[in-house]
């Protein structure tokens, strides 16, 4: 863990890897609709740059395509088969060759803030949706992979009781966790040493919550070809339980619990929280503010025990 | 699969065993193990050497106390040793005075005091000739080989028609060729009566034949469950159809992986439990960071 007292030296490692999100899209609940989700934002996600688009199709019902099944559901979807409604939306609009999209809820405690969506390019890498099944253990039921035959084939028959693998960890402390070199960390236990794709990190996110647990465990997985992104971290925050006088208390990030090789300065990752402590939802940091070697950040937080407590960011 | 109780036949809730330590807190050396197993299950635990695999079989078998969590037994909270739970050991511990047909004559009258004598007397036959000892009924342990004094171990637990049986390595002294005969044996008695079984093992090879489930547990102390592995081969098995499955080296590899990850995981796990169980109590409550 690496103390945030002080900025560390730039490690300036940023990849050329092309990034296995190319697509990004922020959904808010509608205002004036619990039952509807309008659209915040939508990127392609450019090697040099982040490039705004304003796709036709504005709001989701719950329910409906991707965004909607994320929200009705509570959980990650993943949208992979032909035909595909959603993959046919966000090819034609952004030009881009998406072979999956992944979308998933993110909750202030059980208050829907946003839905999140990532296109997902052809590559190597993979993203599960580990879900509680009728033995009270965690089994993937739904996934994307990509160069990863054997770990996936093996990964369907794998079920983590609470606490147990990087899945049950998340699942039993109700945060998002990080694990980088997954072959060398014995927090995961996965072994992966067959297939071409060599996982470089893993991510592990918990979404929503019944009874004060996850209801699901999102992973997502970085390989060595094709990142998720060039930075990601899992940031450490302290802020405020919100009140009706301070809606959008100030968080300030006091650890990197995580993180992949790259540009660790603080500020520009302060900036990016900065971006949810104003909005109390996920944002999207572009401009000066973001560290030297990218251009684009999304940061994502997870909420525990009334506040946010974590921060993930994926940097361009 | 039907009812809530055969779906979670066997249910082991946060089982965990503390041993006294003189110089500071108790020891877990089995710390918070979950497992539910369905009715007619066999489930392989598998593990390093001194990681607890045997502990917990002993604690599901009522022979060594529970320091917490419980045990419920098709939905009954059970506590102590009693017939529902029968074990094989690695060693069989037969009377050496006492013929094959009176060492599992001795449970059986135990568990059957109401029955008749000819009821008694079959059901021992009946046991006997499954685990194909029918000729060797009158025969005393010291005139048989190590795999025949296994099949009576064998023979004496099913016949006390338990609901759970335990077996801890009960491959563990015998040969190859006795011990895939073995395997057969207790595979097609367990076919045949459906008995929810827990096999502890250190052979990932017998581990994937024998199987439907592996649990895969982390080293100690504080060990647990750390994975499990669903095993989809189709019973009853044919032991060449499991080898030729194009998938088998797939399981066989993930076991073998774990194994692995946790010799290489050793030191550094016992450095950390032995500074947590130095540390203040407060500086637990974040958990492990990843």
């Amino acid at each position: 863990m690496n103390a945030f007292t002080q900025d560390p030296p730039l490690a300036m490692t940023a990849t050329t890897a092309s990034c296995l999100i190319r697509y990004v899209e922020v959904w808010t609940p509608a205002p004036d609709n619990p039952e509807q989700v309008v659209l915040e934002s939508a990127h392609i996600i450019n090697p040099e740059s982040l490039s705004p688009i304003s796709p036709s199709v504005k709001s989701f019902n719950d329910g409906e395509g991707a965004i909607g099944s994320a929200m009705r559901q509570r959980a990650p979807v993943i949208f992979q088969d032909m035909p595909c409604a959603d993959l046919d939306r966000i090819r034609s609009e952004t030009n881009v060759a998406i072979s999956a999209v992944l979308a998933f809820p993110v909750y202030f405690e059980d208050k829907l803030i946003n839905v999140i969506a990532f296109g997902l390019i052809e590559g190597h890498g993979a993203a599960e949706i580990w879900t509680r099944d009728d033995r009270d253990e965690l089994s993937i039921s739904g996934s994307f992979y990509r160069g990863l035959d054997s770990f996936e084939y093996i990964s369907q028959h794998v079920k983590f009781p609470k606490g147990a693998g990087l899945p049950g960890v998340c699942w039993k402390q109700g945060i998002p966790k990080m694990v980088n070199d997954p072959s060398a960390n014995s927090n995961f236990i996965r072994s992966f040493d067959r297939d071409p794709a060599k996982l470089m990190s893993v991510i592990g996110l918990p979404i929503s919550r019944t009874y004060g647990y996850p209801a699901s465990i999102l992973l997502l997985m970085s390989s060595e070809a094709n990142p998720l992104s060039n930075y990601s971290a899992i940031v450490k925050v302290e802020a405020e339980e919100p009140t009706e006088d301070v809606p959008l208390p100030a968080m300030e990030a006091t650890a990197i619990e995580c993180s992949s090789n790259g540009n660790e300065s603080v500020s520009w990752q302060q900036a990016a929280i900065d971006g949810v402590s104003s909005c109390g939802r996920c944002s999207i940091l572009t401009g000066d503010d973001i560290g030297d070697g990218y251009h684009a950040a999304i940061a994502v937080p997870f909420s525990k025990k009334g506040r946010t407590d974590r921060v993930m960011i994926l940097a361009f | 699969m039907t009812s809530r109780h055969e779906r979670r036949y066997v249910e082991i809730a946060n089982l965990t065993k503390a041993y006294p330590n003189p110089f500071g807190r108790d020891i877990e050396v089995v710390k918070d193990f979950n497992m539910i197993m369905r009715k007619g299950e066999i489930v392989s635990v598998i593990g390093h050497s001194g990681c607890g695999k045997s502990t917990v079989l002993t604690m599901v078998a009522g022979l060594n106390e529970i320091t917490s969590g419980s045990l419920a037994v098709e939905g009954r909270q059970v506590s102590g040793p009693g017939p529902d739970r029968a074990v094989v050991f690695q060693s069989p511990c037969l009377l050496h005075w006492m013929t094959t047909f009176d060492n599992v004559m001795l449970g059986v009258k135990q568990c059957f005091p109401h029955g008749t004598k000819k009821e008694r007397k079959e059901i021992c036959e009946y046991y006997l000739n499954l685990v194909g000892l029918a000729d060797s009924m009158d025969r005393y342990p010291r005139e048989m080989s190590g795999g025949m004094q296994q099949r009576v171990g064998v023979a004496r637990a099913i016949a006390l028609k338990p609901q759970v049986l335990l077996l801890d390595e009960p491959f563990g002294r015998l040969d190859s060729l006795t011990r895939m005969d073995l395997q057969n044996v207790i595979l097609d008695i367990l076919d045949r009566e459906k008995i929810t079984t827990m096999v502890i093992t250190h052979d990932v090879d017998e581990a994937i034949y024998m199987s439907d489930r592996i649990c895969m547990m982390t080293n100690g102390p504080e060990a647990t469950v750390g994975q499990i592995l669903d095993v989809p081969f189709k019973r009853p098995r044919q032991r060449q159809d499991v080898l030729d499955d194009p998938h088998y080296y797939d399981f066989r590899f993930a076991l073998i992986a774990f194994l692995e990850k946790q010799e290489h995981a050793k030191d550094s796990h016992v450095a950390a439990v032995k500074e947590r169980l130095n540390a203040p109590a407060e500086m637990e409550a974040e958990g492990v960071s990843v």
